[in-house]
């Protein structure tokens, strides 16, 4: 017999639950971004239905816009298209590296999610970056000094905190390097001598310093060889199991999609073509889009 | 009174629209309506290509429902409707209640068998290296070569993957639990071990939905029957009272 769990007693409601989200460390609501003067048409004559970004009126670029979603704790999203289709410059404007032309951003852990990440003062959004999240761009230049050593690097960042104590911030650098499998010979070596996959090391080591609670990935493997790749990507999945942090994985390879998003979110002239569970978007893609992307990989 | 079903599953219909070939239409379940008791081994069969895997891929949201509804009974009371769930619902019920094994694993690559089974215990709190002894024990009982438990599942044979995918399966056995086609590519020692431990994970309180080509295998382990051809339900009833007249349908 089955054992009797569950209702504890409690009448088995008919009614269908409202299905509810667990409380979302990130949400996103209405985030656009243009580049150029802007027209009140540019929304309503760009996106996947007329196969454009460019505001045929004026000729702005409508990066991104409408985009809405949240993020649970832990939780891994992948945000998958093609160069150009916006899905770096979401990225770009929840770290703060471009200011949205409209919507609203809250993480629970910067003030309880009650205050709108876009709306703050530049003091409060360098918090932000320094405390809350960390970002792994495709060009280490980006993210990266290079004219510093790599324990440089991700001591610039804990010193940005609250760590003061130089043989503390070495130690702290040392062991994340390590983590990253970053040799400890290699400390003090300037990150421009390093590989393109040890590079990509270091610049995750910098993002995870403080122990962020959201990890933003731009593309950390597009350029790398397969093989090194594979480590990087190795490197992830064990941040995932070993860490609850929640991430952000944009690519344009549906493989590392596959391999490390649990929902996906397809962009396609800006907008969200489709979104869903990463399984759904690979096996019953549905926006033609979708479809297409899917049947052109090999996933 | 008596329980709600664990699943109430009420003219679920799957249609495809293929945009790559022009808007082709596809479909795959044409209404289906039935409800499975918690606690029932039901098995699942209807020729290829019937609409039996479509179905579980919709009960487990890997596909998306195109109408109708599943209902199911959580385990903390509540009806939730599968086929509408938003996709943080399913993903908590997929990591706590609902299992699924596919016909053919598709393993992450550069894991290990023995860490890839380990995996959904680690889950729900188990120690990594407790994990991996349960894992190594019901690999062992799966008779996995030795040398293979530190190997990489992308280099197996087709048997092997099955049981490294049903080890992942069993290892903490959901409430629901999904099976596609779990003994295709088993041999014969091979099959009675996997209904064995079917049998047990079953006995233990997991309710199953598995789909058996085998008829054979499908009246051993199965209660109920659900018979789906062309979509739509044929038939279904007690597995004992499968007649001789069903297996010619499933050719």
């Amino acid at each position: 017999m089955p054992p009797t769990d569950a209702t504890n007693g409690q009448l088995p409601r008919s009614a269908f639950r409202v299905p509810r989200s667990p409380d979302a460390l990130l949400k996103v609501e209405g985030l656009a971004k243009r580049y150029g003067r802007g027209c009140d048409r540019c929304y309503e004559l760009t996106g996947p239905e007329h196969g454009t970004n460019e505001c045929p009126n004026c000729g702005t670029l409508v990066a991104c816009a409408e985009i809405g979603f949240a993020l649970a704790p832990g939780q891994t999203l992948g945000i998958v298209g093609e160069s150009g289709s916006g899905k770096s410059t979401v990225l770009a404007c929840l770290y703060g590296d471009t200011a949205p032309a409209a919507g609203r951003a809250y993480l629970r852990s910067f003030e309880d999610g009650r205050r709108d990440i876009f709306d703050i003062a530049p003091g409060e959004r360098r918090t932000l970056r320094n405390f809350q999240m960390g970002i792994v761009y495709q060009h280490p230049h980006k993210g990266l000094n290079l004219r510093i050593s790599a324990g440089g690097n991700v001591a610039e960042r804990l010193m940005a905190t609250e760590w003061r104590r130089v043989a503390d911030i070495r130690e702290r650098a040392g062991s994340l390097l390590g983590r990253m499998e970053v040799p400890p010979s290699r400390m003090d070596d300037l990150p421009a001598f390093f590989s393109g996959g040890m590079q990509q090391r270091v610049q995750i080591a910098k993002a995870l310093a403080n122990g962020p609670s959201l990890l933003l990935l731009d593309e950390l493997t597009t350029g790398l060889d397969v093989s090194v790749q594979a480590g990087v990507l190795d490197l992830i999945r064990e941040i995932q199991a070993a860490s609850g942090i929640a991430m952000i994985i944009v690519s344009h390879d549906l493989g590392v999609i596959r391999l490390l998003a649990e929902r996906t979110i397809v962009m396609k002239d800006g907008r969200i073509a489709e979104a869903g569970l990463t399984d759904q978007i690979l096996e019953d893609p549905q926006h033609p889009y979708t479809q297409l992307l899917v049947s052109s990989a090999n996933v | 009174m008596t329980a709600p079903p664990l699943l109430t599953v009420t003219d679920l219909r799957k249609e495809f629209v293929l945009h790559v070939l022009g808007g082709k239409r596809v479909v795959a379940l044409r209404g289906l309506s039935f409800a499975i008791e918690r606690g029932a081994f039901v098995g699942v069969l209807g020729p290829s290509g019937g609409g039996k895997s479509s179905l579980l891929k919709c009960l487990y949201r890997t596909y998306l429902p195109t109408g109708g509804t599943i209902c199911y009974n959580g385990a903390d009371g509540a009806a939730l409707d599968l086929a509408r769930a938003d996709d943080d619902a399913i993903l908590a019920l997929r990591g706590a209640e609902i299992g699924y094994v596919s016909q053919f694993l598709r393993p992450a690559p550069r894991v290990t068998a023995i860490d890839l089974v380990a995996r959904p215990l680690i889950g729900r709190g188990t120690g990594r290296d407790e994990a991996r002894d349960w894992a190594a024990t019901l690999l062992r009982r799966l008779s996995l070569p030795e040398d293979l438990l530190d190997g990489y599942p992308v280099l197996f044979s087709g048997g092997e993957q099955q049981r490294v995918n049903i080890a992942r399966a069993l290892i903490a056995p959901p409430r629901l639990l999904l099976l596609d086609e779990p003994t295709s590519a088993l041999d014969a020692t091979n099959q009675e071990t996997v209904l064995g431990l079917l049998r047990e994970t079953h006995a233990a309180g997991t309710t199953i939905i598995g789909t058996f080509h085998d008829l054979a295998v499908l009246r051993r382990l199965a209660d109920r029957y659900l018979h789906i051809r062309d979509g739509r339900l044929a038939g279904e009833g007690l597995a004992t009272g499968l007649t001789v007249a069903e297996p010619a349908t499933v050719a």
